[in-house]
């Protein structure tokens, strides 16, 4: 293994998230100002003994909201109404709490290896801190009550990002796909539009909420990572014993334009930074995963235009990108 | 010819889409064609959630339009857009919600995750409910059913009487 970390070579990040809702308010898509505001400042209060920092969306540039949801720190649909969300953020930005977003609370943790138990400790412990305070939409039967039905019950969403080179390049991931909504779960790609999956990164996330405990759909989640990490390894050993000069060419001809190239667009950066994270795993490449893990969100376009501090046009930006990503392969 | 997507294979794929009446042509390679085809099996949450809603619609032939006296929410703007107004919407469009959540959660409609920290009247009713629910299946496992359809009535007339416990 490259270094300490398991699994570093397919799990990149996991993630849990709980949607909870003020049982009094309507959801947040029906607020008024003054009920959304009043969303806030319960929210706000309810953690104020708990040293969460509050970033008010409204009063940041458009890239500064968009350098956070490359963080991971909020999503996109937190920015369609800046106006009237905010977000709370703890120390070391394992915690988010979004307001506002599709439900009034999205209590999210995020975890920079493939540790679900340690993501759901930190989350219930926020929930914990704000239910002891506010009233949420709770039903008997139906569990907590989101804005939409498919996350009512648990109001939770686990996910694990994973790196699925070999399974990609190699055509199996339409059987992947199958295989995991066999087991309520869901696969998709994590960046580019629609359903296009660049740099090979995809999410695995549980679709079913309700009828399940939290601790079923973690272990859930748990083993089917387990199984496409072993899936993923089983292909990748396969790929360079079938044709190593093959494999071996393709990901050494990506480091050489990473090296080399003086400007580069987003989605040429997907193609090559994902042959180095392979290289960089299977050891032919001698750049550590966790660099090419913080390369891949510091050349995002957001985070790259927020380092500069000035606004860049498409081409500054591809120019900076280049340059960006040689000095971090070279450090 | 170089696939159109990667620009680096031979296209061996020529995929011909008509939309509408408009037609796309697209060159692919093998591996670029196999991801083409995965983007349509691999529907996102609310993606499913509206075919389900529309699948829905158009089963109901009898049209009386519902909605939520709370926040004035439709069954037929829910049904558009996938989302709910506020809280009250669940009792408003109970059975229809009821059913659709089965369809969305694998036949699940019965929560079992964790319950918010609620008074003591509510634990004792919580724990009333889940002697209800043990002795329900145990019902269902004996073969028992007429036993369970009243256990399960028993449950269902719990919630209302929980809602007025909170306004009074």
């Amino acid at each position: 293994m490259p270094d300490s970390v398991p699994d570093r070579d397919v799990v990149l990040t996991c993630r849990v998230r709980l949607a909870r809702n003020h049982a009094d308010l309507p959801f947040p898509g029906f607020l008024d100002v003054e009920q959304a505001q009043e969303s806030i400042r319960r929210a706000t209060n309810a953690l104020e003994p708990h040293e969460l920092r509050t970033v008010s969306l409204d009063r940041m540039t458009p890239i500064q909201r968009q350098a956070l949801v490359e963080r991971h720190l909020i999503s996109r649909d937190l920015l369609r109404t800046p106006e009237r969300s905010a977000v709370l953020l703890n120390d070391d930005e394992t915690l988010s709490v979004m307001i506002n977003e599709e439900d009034h609370l999205r209590v999210q943790a995020f975890v920079n290896r493939f540790d679900l138990p340690l993501a759901a400790k930190i989350a219930f412990e926020a929930d914990d801190w704000l239910s002891s305070k506010l009233s949420f939409a709770y039903d008997i039967e139906l569990g907590y009550l989101t804005a939409c039905p498919t996350n009512t019950g648990t109001g939770m969403r686990a996910s694990a990002m994973l790196h699925l080179p070999a399974l990609t390049w190699s055509g199996e991931m339409g059987k992947v796909t199958q295989a995991v909504s066999k087991l309520g779960l869901t696969l998709r790609g994590l960046y580019g539009e629609g359903s296009e999956a660049q740099g090979d990164l995809y999410q695995l996330s549980n679709q079913v909420t309700l009828g399940r405990t939290e601790s079923d759909i973690l272990d859930d989640m748990q083993s089917a990572t387990n199984q496409m990490v072993d899936w993923e390894r089983k292909v990748r050993v396969a790929l360079h014993a079938g044709d190593r000069i093959a494999l071996e060419d393709r990901l050494m001809r990506a480091l050489g334009v990473m090296e080399r190239a003086r400007r580069m667009n987003a989605k040429e950066f997907m193609q090559r930074w994902s042959c180095l994270r392979l290289g960089s795993c299977m050891r032919l490449i001698s750049i550590r995963p966790d660099t090419l893990d913080r390369l891949l969100v510091t050349a995002q376009p957001a985070s790259l235009e927020q380092a500069t501090g000035e606004s860049l046009t498409d081409e500054q930006r591809d120019i900076r990108r280049a340059s960006l990503v040689q000095t971090m392969i070279k450090a | 010819m170089l696939c159109e997507n990667c620009g680096q294979q031979p296209a061996t794929v020529h995929l011909t889409t008509i939309v509408g009446g408009d037609k796309t042509e697209q060159h692919l390679c093998a591996a670029c064609c196999q991801k083409h085809k995965q983007a349509l099996t691999m529907a996102g949450m609310s993606t499913l959630l509206l075919s389900l809603l529309q699948g829905a619609g158009s089963t109901q032939h009898e049209h009386v339009e519902m909605r939520c006296e709370c926040c004035g929410q439709t069954y037929d703007e829910f049904q558009k857009t996938g989302m709910l107004g506020c809280p009250k919407c669940y009792d408003a469009f109970r059975s229809q919600l009821v059913s659709l959540l089965g369809r969305i959660h694998g036949g699940k409609t019965q929560h079992t995750g964790r319950i918010p920290p609620r008074s003591e009247e509510q634990n004792h009713a919580a724990k009333r409910l889940e002697t209800l629910r043990r002795d329900m299946d145990r019902a269902v496992a004996d073969e028992d059913f007429e036993l369970a359809a009243k256990l399960r009535d028993e449950i269902r007339a719990m919630q209302p009487a929980r809602e007025e416990e909170k306004h009074a």
